[in-house]
């Protein structure tokens, strides 16, 4: 007995898969691809920002060797007490130094033929993050705190002692923090660049690191709700019956409650309230979205063929929901997660605007309220634009990825 | 249908309890007190009486959702005693000895039958002193809310309760006093012959005060007698204030929706069909602009250039309305005034609207415009214009539709934001005061008032979206 | 037959909403004309005088002269045993009055109510209430240690200081209450009633009703030496007190009058019945109105947006201190940031001025706003801001940290900086402008180098490299690491703890800011739950060292001793400040007091606030009052008729 022939796994090269189509349709808006790259551009900007503005010098030689205040202090929590900027931090060096060898590998792996050294960058890719994942959990884990040393001022001591140092300084030698009593209010100068704040910081710095704020607030906001949000959506959608009532029932529940009405009421229960807080206040709130989303994609397709003929051959209820259902029902849950990004960015802005934010990092809306107090139109434009440009890239991109997966668009 | 719309219907209710518990729960579980606690800020025991009579009346000191005070055992009680007072040589915390002062206080009735058992077996003379001094405050009966149900009987029976609680008023001793303690404890122990009844739970009284001797099942309580409550802050019937603020936020929030309505229509159907072309692309990326704009960037910015003197004043600065003396007295230069007044903040929050509906209006009626039967009808020789009108628009015109009882809900919680850059005193800037006051009453009200609308917005929605289009089947 | 249910049900939505819209705008002009209507018909006085709006004196003529509103009072005067004075105007009186014009001004919130007693405790409500009531004498603005006749033309006082005797001017007419006495309703309202001396003892049996909640529970504590009041006649009582303590004289010239007719009868007449009328004060139907005696008269009160007076033709001072506007309107303002478009486009006469404002605004930029005729004056305020360190926690417990604390943070520099000069740098824990603060005490000076020196000496060094000082307590090494709690609401709380916050991080403490909401700040400190705050007080003339210095005060865990400071020196002091009279022997005991907090710095003085204010060139320059409330419009007067 010979075994049948067996078709080639290999499917033939011309068929492209689905991803394939999707990328393909969104990079022929142009509008679409551009602003993906501006958010591309934001978030470099957001991880960067040390590079450009920082207090400490890259080089230090104070006639006792050379040394990094910028490379030592990156981790340090005086100096960057937010965990957001360690984060951030993180991804400067690490991610920087993991991309590197990462791009090499990148070309090498193209995929042609694709099963085999397709697995390869997957691997590369999967170990590349594992990577950076550990080096920030033990930038975490060390707490460093050395101090603080005021190198500007250290400088201009050992100036005038006669024994200056050889240092290269970042480009703007600021730091978002450091108040200054005696310049509060400035106007734009060449020392700060968009003047200065009710407090005397630095109201260019404290826009850039806004940046990071933003960035995190937005994207890992959207994270948790989406997960969470989906499992619900794809179990009620996928189970139906008693199941399906009872979990949209809670969903009616949250939907019914006015969502800034749920944000001030679960602010006041969290009295000291941290970035994460708002994160999980924001998620709170929006997760009820991609449920009803994922559900209803769960309800068209399971009645579908595939669904029953992998239920015929013997995949189990979480196979069938995670490998066959989900990956199809993923692409509206990805348009509404971007739209959430753009959403909780001005959720936080609206929040900080109202004075229920995190007070201790630099936030856009709380740049804003103090605009409007001091009646300063640097202060109310410079946040303003900046919002601005964050939330019309996200919700341009959105719209591409949106038509990107529409099938009746297809051109 | 109907069944649908009945089903529907019918499970609004166990959703709007739902909702009730949740933010009940979540407001009243914050911490910090409604403006009544700077009373108890002055310590000492001459203000007890006064804080613990605000807390009856308030139901403040009564436990959130459950209540378990009927399974306290003496030991608890004495427990209490002894930390409240650093007997025993203990050093509680501050926090821990204001708990327990707090939960002696609170606990009112259900705490009688233990000091009773104090009184007469404890061997320890300060905790018998103490406990009577206990007794006169838990033994006596709470007066009875004269807003519910027949004031006369109300009036009737607190007057009742009065004299009942005026009885053992004085039967307390100071320190040390022997001869005044045995005095004492001889009266508390012949009035326990007579009350005992009354404190000496039944299992079925402690099954009910389980569920119903709570805050919240008063809440429900009163808001089945149609009585929202009265603000512990002002004093105010909360219906009244609400009723007040109402009236401005409606007003805007109505105009509002209605004039980005008005204008999404025409403008989503003059783009779609334009599509393409350079007015179309001119609209398309206005509207974007002002849909990523957020509003208090766009109200700030419109109240400094055009009413700060930055450059100009048009406008007035804020409020709703001129001052009484300024005020026209004809009912049109009265419109006039108010126009005049919330020019800018409709305008600001129009342009969210606008924006959002605008690009729906668009999508909507540009899908049908590539539909079949739209060639159909171009194809059997229909002139444009009818195309457009008869079947684009009204076809295309549906999801909007539905969206506008999601609008519903809005009308009442207002804006918050641009009541507080334009100084409005509605809706919105009441919720956040009240939320930050702890003003319990006034917080629910307006949640009520939201969610109501709320539920009734999605439904009508759902409903309309089942009967406009035909391919939707419920069943 | 489908689409037509469609179109139809699709036009009839939008058509409702601009039914449902033009119906609510016409009710609302309808519900506001009505209002208005009421407001000018059933509860204004008939036209009283016609109130001339013309000057009435020439310059200096008046200035330190004496004025009689009566003949009695001018008997009464005469009377040696009188403690009270005669009133003397102070040498700042406006030369050029006109009395005429609505004052019109604003506040950031309503009032809790107009109800003296059963309202909830705040500063705001006797602002209100000043306009509309009178005391049993008036405490002079502008010369606090004289009390002038305002409602008893005569006080006595007994050898033992145990009995006062209080006489009481006749025909003084309680003011119609604000209600349309022309309704059926309120008919029983519609005779007049005069001031009598059963309306004291009425305040008095308020006060000691245990079931009334409010501002009364707050006041017990100072009736507590108050044994009872006699009622001689009408116009005669006689007040006993268990003790002569300081404060008896100034709580009993300050007590005033409460209606029996009205608090004790409900909507419709009804009276209450004795067990409960204590509790019906809390919710008393007239707690949203005021009632008085003083020279203007409530009208009406639309909550969150305004309240409005008008003149009282029969206030029983007319002839000395007049009512100087005919009717007051003050506009509720939440928001700040608007009080400077308000007043510039006209709808205010005068405002206060935020610090922020202040700076970006008006400091140094004439003409303000862009007005010619706007003018600025800046004025101290009776309220000195302060850091608390709880002297529980282990790291407060040394003077030498707290005084370091101090040297660490630049107060003069943010008062400059961020605070735009708006204040003086203060020392002690009193009103700089009362005779008890030492003006020869200086505020530690800011000096980062002798604050670490302190800390050093305290035993606090960073052993371990982190930038952080430590030390080891009880054989654990603590961090001197704490947070700091401060009103969440304001900018300028927000800058000031990131200011403190990095200069203590240059002397090695790690400090936190945690701004929360009003609420739940009260909660902390009432508990003690907290490392630092920051605060304010508000001290009143008369000063009680003991709520605030006591040791037993902190013990009891809500009350205002938030730091426990326990000290036997200030014991002493606090206890000996309540017995004595002689205003020398009280001023050395307050400037040993004084000097006692300079040293062990239980709280950070920070400074006591400027607070600018801007008014249109119509009005006189505002007379300031020396105690608080500092913002009396009373003393405020127009210079020209407004048109």
């Amino acid at each position: 007995m010979t075994d049948a022939p067996r078709p080639s796994p290999v499917p033939a090269p011309e068929d492209p898969t689905w991803s394939e189509i999707v990328w393909g349709q969104f990079r022929k808006r142009k509008v679409a691809y551009g602003s993906m790259w501006g958010v591309v551009g934001l978030f470099v900007v957001a991880v960067y920002a040390p590079l450009f503005i920082a207090e400490k010098p890259f080089l230090w030689n104070a006639g006792d060797g050379w040394s990094s205040p910028w490379l030592a202090t990156i981790f340090d929590r005086t100096v960057y007490p937010s965990g957001i900027d360690l984060f951030f931090n993180a991804l400067l060096v690490f991610g920087t130094l993991l991309a590197i060898p990462l791009a090499w590998m990148w070309r090498r792996t193209a995929p042609l033929p694709r099963r085999p050294r397709g697995l390869v960058r997957r691997r590369w890719l999967t170990g590349a993050l594992l990577a950076w994942f550990l080096s920030l959990a033990g930038a975490l884990a060390a707490d460093l705190q050395r101090g603080e040393v005021y190198y500007e001022e250290l400088e201009a001591r050992l100036e005038k002692d006669g024994t200056p140092p050889t240092a290269v300084w970042p480009m703007v030698r600021i730091s978002p923090r450091n108040t200054d009593v005696t310049a509060t209010m400035a106007p734009p100068s060449g020392k700060h660049w968009l003047g200065t704040d009710s407090a005397g910081r630095d109201v260019f710095a404290r826009l850039l690191y806004g940046t990071r704020v933003s960035l995190t607030v937005g994207i890992f906001a959207v994270a948790i709700y989406c997960t969470f949000g989906t499992v619900v959506g794809a179990v009620a959608g996928f189970f139906g019956g008693r199941v399906d009532a009872l979990l949209m029932r809670i969903v009616e529940v949250v939907i019914c409650i006015p969502s800034l009405f749920l944000v001030l009421a679960v602010a006041a229960f969290i009295p000291k309230r941290s970035i994460f807080h708002i994160m999980l206040i924001i998620a709170v709130v929006a997760w009820t979205g991609p449920a009803r989303l994922v559900r209803a994609e769960f309800l068209r397709l399971r009645e579908l063929d595939f669904v029953a003929s992998a239920r015929a051959a013997g995949f189990s209820k979480a196979q069938i929901i995670f490998e066959e259902i989900l990956p199809n029902a993923i692409g509206p849950v990805l348009v509404s997660a971007t739209f959430g990004v753009a959403s909780a960015i001005l959720v936080e802005s609206t929040m900080s605007f109202l004075g229920l934010g995190d007070a201790s990092v630099p936030s856009w809306g709380q740049i804003l309220a103090t605009g409007r107090a001091t009646s300063s139109w640097v202060l109310i434009l410079a946040p303003g634009f900046a919002i601005f440009v964050t939330v019309s890239l996200l919700n341009l991109l959105g719209e591409g990825a949106r038509d990107a997966l529409d099938p009746k668009l297809r051109s | 249908m109907l069944q649908y719309a009945v089903k529907r219907t019918l499970w609004m209710f166990p959703t709007f309890f739902l909702i009730t518990m949740v933010v009940f729960t979540l407001i009243n579980l914050a911490p910090g007190n409604p403006g009544g606690a700077e009373a108890e800020q002055q310590g000492g025991t001459t203000t007890s009486d006064a804080v613990r009579l605000f807390k009856q009346q308030f139901d403040l000191d009564k436990p959130i959702l459950l209540n378990t005070r009927w399974a306290l055992t003496r030991g608890d009680v004495r427990e209490r005693i002894v930390v409240a007072h650093r007997l025993e040589g203990r050093a509680p915390t501050p926090a821990q000895l204001i708990a327990a002062k707090d939960a002696l206080a609170d606990d009112g009735n259900y705490l009688v039958q233990h000091l009773v058992g104090l009184l007469a077996e404890d061997p320890a003379p300060e905790i018998r002193a103490l406990a009577a001094d206990y007794l006169t405050r838990s033994a006596s009966l709470p007066f009875v809310s004269e807003r519910i149900g027949d004031p006369t009987a109300a009036r009737d029976e607190n007057r009742t309760r009065g004299a009942y609680n005026e009885a053992f008023k004085g039967w307390r001793c100071a320190d040390g006093d022997a001869a005044c303690l045995s005095d004492v404890t001889g009266k508390w122990q012949a009035w326990w012959e007579k009350e005992r009844p009354r404190y000496e739970y039944t299992a079925g009284e402690k099954a009910w005060a389980f569920l119903f001797d709570t805050r919240f099942a008063n809440y429900w309580w009163k808001l089945l007698h149609l009585d929202l409550g009265v603000s512990p802050n002002t004093r105010i019937p909360v219906l009244d204030t609400l009723l007040s603020k109402m009236k401005y936020s409606v007003s805007l929030s109505l105009t509002a929706v209605v004039l980005a309505y008005l204008i999404a229509v025409p403008l989503g159907v003059y783009s779609a069909v334009r599509s393409g072309s350079r007015s179309d692309t001119v609209l398309t990326i206005g509207l974007f602009v002002l849909y990523s704009l957020p509003t208090f960037f766009t109200g700030t910015v419109l109240l400094k250039l055009f009413a700060d003197g930055d450059p100009l004043t048009w406008f007035p600065v804020g409020g709703f309305q001129s001052d009484a003396k300024e005020l026209p007295v004809t009912t049109l230069g009265y419109l006039a005034d108010v126009t005049w007044h919330v020019t800018l903040p409709i305008l600001t929050s129009t342009s969210v609207a606008l924006a959002a509906l605008s690009r729906y209006a668009r999508s909507g009626v540009i899908d049908v415009i590539r539909a079949d039967y739209i060639r159909t009808a171009r194809a059997k020789g229909l002139e444009e214009p009818i195309v457009i009108v008869k079947h684009a628009v009204r076809n295309g015109m549906i999801p909007i539709l539905t969206l506008l009882g999601g609008f519903l809900p809005v009308l009442v919680s207002g804006s918050v934001v641009i009541e507080v850059v334009f100084t409005i005193p509605g809706m919105g800037s009441y919720l956040v005061d009240s939320i930050n006051g702890r003003d319990y009453n006034a917080v629910m009200a307006v949640l009520l008032a939201s969610a109501i609308l709320t539920l009734v917005g999605i439904l009508i929605s759902d409903l309309s979206y089942a009967l406009v289009d035909p391919r939707i089947n419920l069943d | 037959m489908k689409r037509l249910m469609q179109s139809g049900f699709a036009v009839g939505l939008l058509l409702l909403l601009v039914v449902i819209g033009v119906i609510n705008t016409a009710q609302l002009h309808n519900l506001e004309s009505r209002v208005g209507a009421i407001e000018k018909n059933g509860v204004a006085t008939k036209a009283g005088p016609a109130v001339k709006a013309t000057a009435t004196s020439t310059a200096s003529a008046l200035a330190g002269t004496t004025c009689y509103s009566s003949a009695e009072e001018e008997t009464a005067s005469q009377d040696a045993a009188n403690i009270l004075d005669p009133l003397v105007y102070p040498s700042n009186w406006p030369a050029e009055i006109a009395r005429a014009g609505t004052l019109k001004r604003q506040v950031a919130s309503d009032p809790p109510g107009l109800n003296l007693l059963a309202s909830n405790n705040a500063a705001d409500l006797s602002e209100f209430y000043r306009y509309i009531g009178s005391k049993v004498a008036l405490q002079s603005p502008w010369d606090p240690d004289h009390w002038y006749a305002d409602l008893a033309t005569k006080v006595t006082k007994s050898e033992d200081g145990l009995t006062y005797d209080i006489y009481l001017r006749s025909g003084v007419p309680w003011q119609a209450p604000a209600v349309d006495t022309k309704d059926p309703r309120y008919a029983w309202l519609a005779q007049p009633h005069e001031v009598v001396a059963d309306d004291f003892l009425f305040t008095l049996q308020i006060i000691q009703n245990p079931q009334v909640v409010g501002r009364a529970a707050n006041l017990r504590t100072y009736f507590e030496s108050w044994k009872a009041i006699e009622v001689v006649d009408d116009h005669h009582f006689r007040v006993h007190f268990t003790e002569n303590l300081y404060i008896n004289q100034s709580v009993l010239l300050d007590l005033h009058p409460t209606p029996r007719w009205l608090y004790l009868y409900d909507e419709d007449g009804q009276k209450f019945d004795d067990a409960t009328w204590g509790e019906k004060q809390n919710s008393h139907w007239y707690n949203q109105k005021g009632i008085g005696t003083g020279p203007f008269r409530f009208v009406s009160w639309e909550p969150g947006v305004k309240m409005t007076f008008e003149r009282n033709p029969s206030y029983h001072l007319n002839k000395c201190l007049p009512a100087n506007f005919d009717g007051i309107e003050i506009s509720m303002l939440k928001d700040q940031a608007a009080w400077l478009r308000y007043l510039a486009s006209g709808k205010l006469d005068y405002t206060q001025v935020q610090p922020a404002q202040f700076v970006a605004e008006i400091k140094d930029k004439k003409p303000y706003l862009g007005e010619e005729d706007l003018e600025l004056l800046v004025h101290q305020e009776a309220s000195y801001f302060y850091f608390g360190w709880n002297q529980a926690r282990p790291m407060f417990q040394d003077k030498r940290v707290r005084r370091a604390l101090t040297q660490a943070l630049d107060r003069q520099g943010l008062v400059d900086g961020v605070f735009g000069g708006l204040g003086t740098v203060t020392s002690g824990p009193f009103d700089q402008g009362n005779p008890c603060y030492d003006p020869s005490i200086a505020p530690w000076p800011y000096d980062l180098d002798a604050a670490a020196t302190l800390l050093d000496e305290a035993g606090w060094t960073d052993t371990d490299g982190n930038g952080i000082r430590d030390k080891v307590i009880d054989g654990k090494k603590v961090q001197f690491e704490f947070t700091l709690v401060t009103y969440g609401g304001s900018t300028e709380y927000e800058n000031l703890a990131s200011v403190y916050g990095q200069a203590l991080q240059r002397i090695g403490i790690k400090m936190t800011p945690q701004p929360l909401e009003w609420a739940a700040q009260l909660k902390k400190t009432a508990e003690r739950d907290f490392d630092a705050y920051s605060g304010a007080w508000v001290p009143g003339w008369e000063i009680d060292l003991f709520q605030l210095w006591h040791s037993s005060e902190a013990d009891k865990p809500q009350s205002s001793n938030y730091v426990s400071f326990r000290n036997p020196d200030g014991d002493r002091i606090a206890e000996a400040l309540r017995r004595e009279f002689d205003p020398a022997a009280r001023t050395a005991l307050c400037h040993e007091f004084h000097a006692l907090v300079h040293e062990e710095q239980p709280y950070t003085f920070f400074y006591q606030r400027k607070r600018p204010m801007l008014y249109w060139d119509r009005m006189n320059e505002p007379v300031i009052s020396k105690m608080n409330p500092h913002r009396d419009a009373r003393l405020m007067s127009f210079s020209s008729a407004q048109e």
